[in-house]
C-alpha cells in the first residue's frame, strides 16, 4: 500500500516552453514570408538585371493595364491598389516634389508588362521634369529554367 | 525496518523523484552537486512531509533506524553553549546531550543506544550553523570558483573519516591537482572545525539564470529582420531620365540630349520594336529570341556602345525592358526615343 502511493507521485513534466516559441517563430515566419510572395500586385516585365532598391528611400508609381479593352491606363501614386489615382501629368508631379522633398528620390515605375511603352514613357517623362529624381524600371526575376 | 533504510530524493531542481536512494548514494551526490540541499528528502515508502536536505539530519543518513522520530526531536535538545567553539559535545548516552565532553568517532556513535541517538541531530544542526557563521576562514564572495571547490573536499574528509562507507577516490577526485593554496593543507585545526558537516557555504548557492528564453528572443529578432530586410528591396533597373524637349524625335540618354537621328546612329545600335512585337536590330528583322545575339553580334562589328531603343507607343512594356536587359547583358548604354507624334 505505502509502496503504491509513493509509485503515483512521480509525475513527468513536459516543458512547454520551447515548443511554443518555436511555434511562434514559424507562425512569424509564415506570416512574413506569405506576405512576401502574395505582395506582388503588379506583374513587372521579367529581367536578369537589376539592383535591389529600398522600397522604404523611394516614390513608386504603379501603371496598370486598362481594365477594359481600348480604355486608358491606370496610374497609381503610391505601393499599393488603394494608393491614390492620378488623373493628369499634374498630380503625379506634385506627388513627386512632396517625395523628393520628403528624401524618397529614387522613383521606381511599376509597370505591368501589358502597359503601352508609350504610357511608361509618358510617366518618365514627368518624372524627368521633377528635379533630383532618379528613375527605376521594377523588375522580377525571371522564372529558373 | 527495511523501507526505511532508503530515502527517497525530489529534486527541486529538475523535477524529478530518485527513489530508494543509499545514504551513500545521497553524501556522494551532494558533494559532487547531483543534488543540492534546496532538493527534498524523506525516508522511502513512507508518507512524510517532504523535507530540504539541508534541514534533515544527515548524520542519520548512516544509521536510519527511527528516522521517522527524528523531526519531532529536532532542537529539543539544543544547549547554548553548543554554540560556543571551546564547547565540547558530549556523546555518552549516561551523560546526555546538554553537556559538552570530545566527539567520538562514528564507529563507536553506532553502537550506542537510542537515548543519545535521538539527541544527535540537535547537536549536529547547532554545530552545523557555528561552522557557517563563525567559521575563522569563510568563503569570501571574491574568491574564485576553485578556491570554492577546494573548499569541499575538506568536508568530504571529514565525512569519510566518520562514517567509513565513503570510498576515499571521491576525495580524490574532487582536489585539484595544481593547487597551492594553503585551504588545500587540510591542517588538523581546521579538520576538527569542519567536523559533522556536510552542508556546503551559502556561497555556492548560485542561482543560474536560464538563457534559453533569451537565445528564443534573439533568433526571432534576428529572422524577422531578415525577413522584413528582404521584402522592403524593389528589384529595378536605372534608366536614364529622359529630358525636356518639345523637339519631335528627341532621344535621351546620359549626355546625349536632343540630337539628330542621323547623328545617333552612328553611335547606337538602333532597336526598333513595332507595336505587333516584330523586332529590327539596325533595321535588320530577328527573332524576339536572339535579341541579345544580335546586339552582340552588331556590337562587335560595328564597335557601337550604346542602344538607341525606337519602339512604338502602343508597343507593350514587356518588349521594351527585354530590349533594356540585353543592352544590359552585354554593356551598352541605354536611350530612349520618345515618339511625340502617334503610332
Amino acid at each position: 500500500m505505502l509502496r503504491r502511493e509513493t509509485d503515483e507521485e512521480v509525475e513527468q513534466h513536459i516543458d512547454m516552453t520551447p515548443m511554443v516559441d518555436v511555434v511562434f517563430q514559424l507562425m512569424t515566419f509564415l506570416l512574413l514570408s506569405s506576405q512576401m510572395t502574395g505582395g506582388e500586385i503588379v506583374n513587372v516585365p521579367p529581367a536578369v538585371h537589376g539592383v535591389g532598391v529600398q522600397k522604404d528611400a523611394s516614390a513608386l508609381v504603379i501603371i496598370l493595364p486598362p481594365s477594359e479593352a481600348g480604355g486608358a491606363s491606370q496610374i497609381l501614386m503610391g505601393e499599393d491598389l488603394n494608393a491614390p489615382r492620378a488623373e493628369d501629368d499634374e498630380s503625379i508631379r506634385k506627388y513627386l516634389t512632396s517625395a523628393v522633398a520628403s528624401g524618397r528620390s529614387r522613383v521606381i515605375i511599376q509597370a505591368d508588362g501589358q502597359v503601352d511603352h508609350g504610357e511608361v514613357l509618358r510617366v518618365a517623362a514627368v518624372v524627368g521634369e521633377v528635379e533630383g529624381t532618379s528613375l527605376h524600371i521594377a523588375v522580377q526575376e525571371p522564372p529558373s529554367k | 525496518m527495511n523501507s526505511a533504510r532508503t530515502w527517497d530524493i525530489y529534486e527541486t531542481g529538475t523535477l524529478v523523484v530518485r527513489k530508494s536512494m543509499t545514504a551513500e548514494w545521497i553524501r556522494e551526490a551532494l558533494s559532487s552537486g547531483k543534488i543540492t540541499e534546496t532538493d527534498l528528502i524523506r525516508p522511502s515508502g513512507t508518507s512524510e512531509a517532504w523535507q530540504r536536505i539541508s534541514e534533515f539530519p544527515l548524520e542519520s543518513l548512516s544509521t536510519p533506524v527511527g528516522i521517522a522520530g527524528r523531526p519531532e526531536s529536532h532542537g529539543a535538545g539544543v544547549d547554548q553553549d553548543l554554540l560556543d567553539p571551546d564547547a565540547e559535545i558530549d556523546l555518552d548516552p549516561d551523560s546526555g546531550a546538554n553537556e559538552a565532553p570530545v566527539p567520538q568517532k562514528a564507529a563507536a556513535k553506532d553502537e550506542r543506544s537510542s537515548a543519545p541517538r535521538e539527541a544527535l541531530p540537535s547537536i549536529e544542526l547547532q554545530a552545523l550553523q557555528w561552522l557557517t557563521e563563525e567559521d575563522p576562514e569563510p568563503v569570501k564572495p571574491v574568491e574564485s570558483q576553485p578556491e570554492q571547490v577546494v573548499a569541499k573536499p575538506a568536508k568530504v574528509r571529514k565525512v569519510e573519516r566518520e562514517t567509513p562507507l565513503l570510498e576515499p577516490s571521491v576525495e580524490l577526485k574532487l582536489e585539484p591537482a595544481e593547487s597551492s593554496e594553503p585551504r588545500l593543507s587540510f591542517d588538523e585545526s581546521e579538520d576538527e572545525e569542519d567536523d559533522f558537516t556536510l552542508s556546503r557555504s551559502k556561497v555556492e548557492h548560485v542561482e543560474e539564470m536560464d538563457l534559453a528564453a533569451m537565445v528564443d528572443i534573439a533568433f526571432q529578432l534576428v529572422l524577422f529582420f531578415m525577413v522584413t530586410a528582404s521584402v522592403t528591396m524593389i528589384k529595378s533597373m536605372e534608366l536614364p531620365k529622359p529630358t525636356e524637349s518639345t523637339k519631335p524625335a528627341a532621344a535621351t540618354a546620359p549626355g546625349v540630349g536632343t540630337r539628330d537621328r542621323n547623328e545617333l546612329a552612328d553611335e547606337f545600335i538602333v532597336v526598333k520594336i513595332t507595336s505587333d512585337g516584330d523586332i529590327l536590330v539596325d533595321d535588320e528583322p530577328i527573332p524576339s529570341d536572339r535579341l541579345l545575339e544580335s546586339l552582340r553580334a552588331v556590337r562587335n562589328e560595328s564597335g557601337k556602345t550604346g542602344m538607341l531603343l525606337r519602339a512604338e507607343n502602343r508597343t507593350k512594356h514587356r518588349l521594351a525592358v527585354a530590349a533594356y536587359d540585353a543592352a544590359s547583358e552585354i554593356g551598352l548604354r541605354i536611350a530612349i526615343e520618345r515618339e511625340t507624334s502617334g503610332p
